[in-house]
């Protein structure tokens, strides 16, 4: 039966996931408001740490890996004692809950420009409510089946390329040994205009770059946020992560770290940094994987005088 | 009827020495026989006081039998005995349990010494801790030194790590370093018999000598939390040299850069 994996699945997400993630993946279980950072919600389709491009979706093995070792520094957990077979069938109902929540937030945003309470609301200022529902109706029937086909062929798409070996990142040349130049060269890029990292993590990789006392907004409603700081696609806080605590969430092979500084760490504000030579980020890399054991931060020298990287955010600013 | 309940109080020492005297060839009080060698002592410390509450119980539950009997088969103006407030029996009673009690804590002190004082550890692991296990809620994190260093109680470069799964010798003394990340946590591997807290702010050194290779069940044997019931890990019994194979197929693991991983792929 196609659907017996789901259904095995589901009773297991229930039974070890929900009180987290919720039953249906909106990561607003009962023991979610105790969390930081917070279960995942699932329902942007939208996963971390992932070994795809920027622009892809989470794949099957990403997902088998995350449930497996947990994620080292937030309450997810490793489920490495479950079987084989059964963890393949939570990532079966993980990506079931993930494509059902978007297909869902698409439809919602389908009709929600001109039938959302608010949308009728200012219509009915010149416009006559049974023409409103005729009109929805018509639309109903007529354009939504079209939609619903549309958004399924898409998601269809996307979630079946995540899979494929275009999706995945592979260096295109092996990990630059670790030296002590090449280090260097790693704290010079994070330093640099171009990468900026330090606007984020800070000169010294502490995670408290300038961006984390800028005030933003929330880019839907407009609303600046009530604290300062980045907030992720889930509206949450997003602090840029603290490059000392030795502790790494996605992983802590070298290719790990590649694929996050490659692609970002997809819905938060870590942004992607694909078009860096390949080479440049294995010197990153290497610095990154240097800096919990600098004998005092910002330890690592480099060639030119370290110039601190200028920030219009250096005070307290709107965000972008 | 009288005559019954004193029946009924003898009864029941007789089906308790039963169990008890079949229960240790049947198993019934451990999952399995002890498989590290410090575990064939601790039984014995079990078995050793489970014989004193054995006797002690048939012994009172006969005495209460005994009384129950007398009082059935009372002859009419026969007067009772009172004992309260007798002297002797006070001194008697409290003197006996606490030679108990005191032979008990000096026979235990060799047994908790060999587990507990790090200079009566076996020399070899003494300065050796394959691995520090550090608990956190709900899991157990693992770090082992690199290959062919020693373990250093901060974090090193080249340091490997894993997650509810640790790999140690077996035949061979081991010891690991306990440590937690938040609350307290106990490590508990009953097959081993092998239970010690893990304290916040201690590194806490726990030997043992599996006597056979396999799997053990690592479980938190200390309410940590909510999710406490899942805190569980494996721990992976095996040769000196199944362990060293394996911490080097880990350190690759740990080293993989995408690339010769990707080779190797398309030549397969
Ligand atoms: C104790 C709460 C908790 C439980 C139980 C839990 N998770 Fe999570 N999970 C989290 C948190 C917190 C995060 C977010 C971590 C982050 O954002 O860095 C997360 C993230 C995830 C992610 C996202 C990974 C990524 O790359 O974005 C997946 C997938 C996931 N969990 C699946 C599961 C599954 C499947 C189960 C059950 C087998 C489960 N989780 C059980 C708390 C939990
Ligand atoms: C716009 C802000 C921003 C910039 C610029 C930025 N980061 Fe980040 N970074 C973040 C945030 C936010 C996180 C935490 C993401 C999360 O887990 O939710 C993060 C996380 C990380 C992590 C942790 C990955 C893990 O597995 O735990 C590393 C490493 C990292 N960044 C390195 C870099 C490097 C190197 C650069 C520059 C090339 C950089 N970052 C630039 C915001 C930024
Ligand atoms: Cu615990």
């Amino acid at each position: 039966m196609v659907g017996a994996v789901i259904q095995s699945g589901r009773v297991l997400y229930m039974r070890h996931c929900s009180h987290c993630h919720g039953t249906a993946g909106d990561g607003n279980g009962p023991t979610a408001q105790y969390l930081y950072p917070r279960p995942r919600d699932y329902r942007h389709g939208v996963f971390k740490f992932t070994s795809t491009n920027d622009m892809s979706k989470v794949s099957r093995e990403d997902l088998l890996r995350v449930l497996r070792y947990g994620i080292p520094g937030t309450y997810m957990p490793s489920f490495l004692l479950m079987k084989d077979e059964e963890l393949t069938a939570i990532v079966e109902y993980v990506r079931f809950l993930s494509m059902r929540g978007e297909f869902e937030r698409k439809l919602v945003n389908e009709l929600a420009s001109d039938y959302s309470e608010e949308a009728v609301e200012s219509r009915l200022k010149d416009e006559q409510r049974a023409d409103i529902v005729g009109e929805l109706a018509k639309f109903l029937a007529e354009d939504v089946p079209g939609v619903v086909d549309g958004i399924g062929a898409e998601l269809e798409e996307s979630w079946v390329a995540a899979d494929s070996d275009e999706a995945k990142i592979v260096p295109s040349v092996p990990r630059v040994p670790d030296s002590e130049e090449s280090r260097r060269r790693g704290r010079e890029l994070y330093l640099s205009k171009t990468l900026n990292c330090a606007d984020c993590h800070g000169i010294d990789g502490a995670g408290n770059g300038p961006q984390t006392v800028a005030f933003e907004k929330n880019p839907i409603t407009n609303v600046p946020y009530d604290e300062p700081g980045l907030h992720d696609v889930w509206d949450n806080l997003n602090q840029p992560r603290n490059l000392h605590t030795g502790i790494f969430r996605g992983g802590r092979r070298p290719i790990d770290l590649f694929c996050r500084i490659h692609a970002g760490i997809k819905g938060s504000r870590m942004p992607s940094f694909k078009n860096t030579p390949h080479e440049d980020i294995w010197h990153i890399v290497n610095y990154v994987l240097s800096i919990p054991f600098e004998p005092e931060p910002g330890a690592t020298g480099v060639a030119s005088a370290p110039a601190a990287p200028a920030t219009e955010a250096a005070a307290p600013a709107a965000g972008e | 009827m009288k005559k019954f309940w004193a029946l009924f109080f003898w009864f029941w020492p007789l089906v308790a020495l039963y169990v008890c005297l079949i229960a240790p060839g049947n198993n019934w009080w451990f999952p399995s026989k002890p498989l590290s060698t410090m575990g064939h002592q601790i039984d014995g410390l079990f078995y050793l006081i489970l014989i004193i509450v054995t006797v002690t119980f048939v012994g009172t539950e006969f005495a209460l039998g005994y009384a129950l009997w007398m009082g059935a088969t009372k002859e009419p103006g026969r007067r009772a005995w009172f004992s309260h407030g007798s002297h002797k029996l006070e001194v008697v009673w409290t003197i006996v349990p606490a030679f108990v009690l005191v032979f008990i804590s000096l026979t235990q002190l060799d047994v908790l010494a060999d587990i507990r004082v790090l200079a009566r550890f076996p020399e070899s692991v003494k300065e050796a801790p394959v691995a520090e296990v550090m608990a956190r809620q709900f899991e157990w994190r693992i770090r082992y030194p690199k290959p062919g260093t020693e373990l250093m109680t901060s974090p090193q470069p080249g340091d490997l790590y894993f997650v509810n799964e640790v790999h140690v010798p077996a035949t061979v003394p081991t010891m690991i370093n306990l440590r937690t990340q938040d609350v307290q946590h106990a490590f508990f591997v009953p097959r081993l018999r092998v239970k010690q807290d893990a304290v916040p702010g201690l590194i806490i050194p726990v030997w043992f000598e599996i006597e056979e290779a396999g799997e053990y069940e690592l479980l938190c044997a200390e309410l940590c939390g909510w999710g406490h019931y899942k805190m569980k890990a494996r721990i992976i019994a095996d040769s000196p040299e199944g362990v060293s194979a394996y911490l080097t197929r880990l350190e690759r693991e740990q080293n993989e850069d995408g690339v010769q991983e990707a080779e190797t792929a398309s030549v397969k």
